[in-house]
């Protein structure tokens, strides 16, 4: 028989995780309560976090395709909310989600640093539009 | 909004993103460019597998033909089509002008790249550079000089410590006006640290051994290796440890005579160490047999990848290794003997089938080509002059 979880957010709304998603996160392995409060993240990030653990955990093989392309939709949010799923997976330690979302935030800023026909190395005064850019982008 | 990201966090997105991102990102706020130039994220970032590239270093015609040629650095993709990366500028030689025309590609270490004014002349001139960040340091003048102990052979090495996080020039000397007693041990060494600035003796190698020219060595496994001559006339690999700096013999594959051409190297995955010894027979034909040393130390481990088919007319046709490619197969440079040849081929050879593959390098002549990471190394050493 297996555990549920409950997993509560910073605005009181309770998400009930089953063990396999729930043991995704580190810090809810190491806790010694099945009641945890993820402190500083809202339901409606939390609520993606409990989402992509469900997924995660009830498909063997996270190197399927059809896996890599529901991450991949995943991690294609806004960069707020990309920022706060950040810190919400860090909080609970679940090394791979935080891998996917760090590699799409590493994604974005090549996006804007990286120009398309660049042939030599750029010397360490940057351009004011790509200032803007990464200014733009929260820096 | 990143530097509301613990350390960690900020430390891993930054840390996958290539120089040119990196760079670009340093000029836009004083806590980004204070993560970037900290020590502790430079080795974060160049632990993270980036890009295999490829430096070559070369001789190109300009545009115009008629405008002469020019000295080339520029690092290309190692893939099938060999895919031009970025050009490099090199202003150093500007601020140091090499005596021998130009400067030798004496090795390469997590992104920094040893070089040595010492083709033909001993210049005792080496600079360490870092061509993405565009920082490079001049190394002082060494002890055993012409001056201070009369003539001499060379032959330097390049690596990392790791117990001490530090890069080191390993620099081995014969010397030629010895005493008796000192013929038999007549090779020293210095070593010259990165983080210190300066050379300092190691004395006498301990070994009978003498250097007769400058080889490429190969940095692996903590420790710099070179091909020498025993004071009895055959080759051993001298393997100096660079946390106890302590040198070693290790011994060539049994049976083997290695010919006036051997050069250690490493294989494209970086597991094991390789021998490349190319020879005349009697008949003049050229050969090159590519070794591997499948268990570290073990002589007997030796094993033969190849023995490649002598080239062109008569086997005349010279074959010289220049490294290995990340797949596994070797770039060799085929030169027709006697005679100067315009245009070399650069081949890519694939030691298993001995197929081999012509790589287009536009109208050079190619001095090296070796194996190249990007890294930061040096962004954060205060004396690293821009160039």
């Amino acid at each position: 028989m297996s555990r549920v979880f409950k997993l509560k957010s910073s605005d009181n709304e309770t998400f009930e995780v089953e063990e396999a998603a729930a043991l995704l996160s580190e810090t809810i392995k190491s806790s010694s309560s099945t009641e945890i409060t993820v402190p500083n993240v809202k339901a409606e990030i939390l609520g993606k976090v409990v989402e992509w653990c469900n997924k995660h955990a009830e498909s063997e093989d996270t190197k399927d395709q059809l896996i890599k392309e529901w991450d991949a939709e995943f991690v294609s949010v806004d960069q707020h909310v990309l920022f706060k799923l950040i810190t919400a997976a860090d909080y609970l330690q679940i090394k791979e989600l935080v891998d996917q979302l760090t590699q799409r935030v590493g994604d974005m800023i090549k996006a804007k640093t990286l120009k398309t026909v660049e042939m030599t190395y750029p010397t360490f005064n940057v351009e004011r539009e790509v200032q803007e850019e990464l200014k733009s982008l929260g820096f | 909004m990143i530097d509301s990201f613990p350390e960690e966090i900020s430390h891993d997105i930054l840390s996958r993103l290539p120089i040119k991102c990196l760079i670009r990102c340093t000029s836009v706020s004083k806590p980004l460019l204070s993560i970037i130039k900290n020590s502790g994220f430079i080795r974060t970032h160049l632990r993270r597998r980036h890009e295999t590239l490829l430096l070559l270093h070369s001789r190109c015609y300009r545009a115009s033909m008629h405008e002469g040629t020019e000295e080339v650095y520029r690092l290309h993709c190692d893939n099938p089509a060999f895919d031009e990366y970025c050009r490099i500028d090199f202003q150093v030689d500007r601020m140091v002008d090499p005596i021998n025309g130009r400067f030798r590609v004496a090795g390469i270490c997590d992104g920094l790249v040893c070089l040595a004014d010492d083709l033909i002349s001993k210049a005792l001139s080496y600079i360490i550079w870092n061509p993405t960040i565009r920082k490079a340091v001049m190394l002082p003048r060494p002890g055993f000089t012409f001056t201070t102990h009369g003539p001499f052979e060379d032959s330097i090495g390049f690596g990392f410590d790791a117990m001490t996080n530090d890069y080191k020039v390993v620099r081995l000397v014969t010397l030629e006006n010895l005493v008796d007693e000192d013929a038999e041990n007549p090779t020293v060494a210095e070593v010259y640290s990165l983080a210190t600035g300066s050379w300092r003796s190691l004395g006498s190698v301990g070994l009978p051994c003498k250097i007769f020219c400058t080889r490429p060595h190969a940095f692996f496994n903590g420790n710099i290796h070179w091909v020498v001559h025993a004071v009895a006339s055959f080759y051993f690999i001298l393997a100096f440890d660079l946390d106890s700096e302590s040198f070693r013999k290790i011994l060539i594959p049994i049976g083997t005579e290695l010919g006036f051409n051997s050069r250690v190297s490493v294989t494209g995955d970086g597991k094991y160490l390789a021998l490349f010894t190319w020879y005349n027979d009697k008949n003049d034909i050229s050969y090159l047999d590519i070794w591997v040393m499948k268990e570290y130390c073990q002589q007997e481990s030796w094993t033969k990848m190849i023995t490649l088919a002598p080239q062109g007319p008569e086997g005349s046709v010279r074959p010289k290794p220049f490294c290995f490619r990340k797949s596994g197969e070797v770039f060799l440079e085929l030169r027709e003997p006697y005679f100067y040849r315009r245009y070399q081929t650069l081949v890519s050879l694939d030691p298993v089938s001995q197929q081999m593959n012509n790589v287009d390098i536009l109208d050079c002549e190619c001095y090296s080509l070796d194996s190249y990471e990007e890294s930061l190394v040096l962004l954060d050493v205060e004396n690293a002059v821009s160039c």
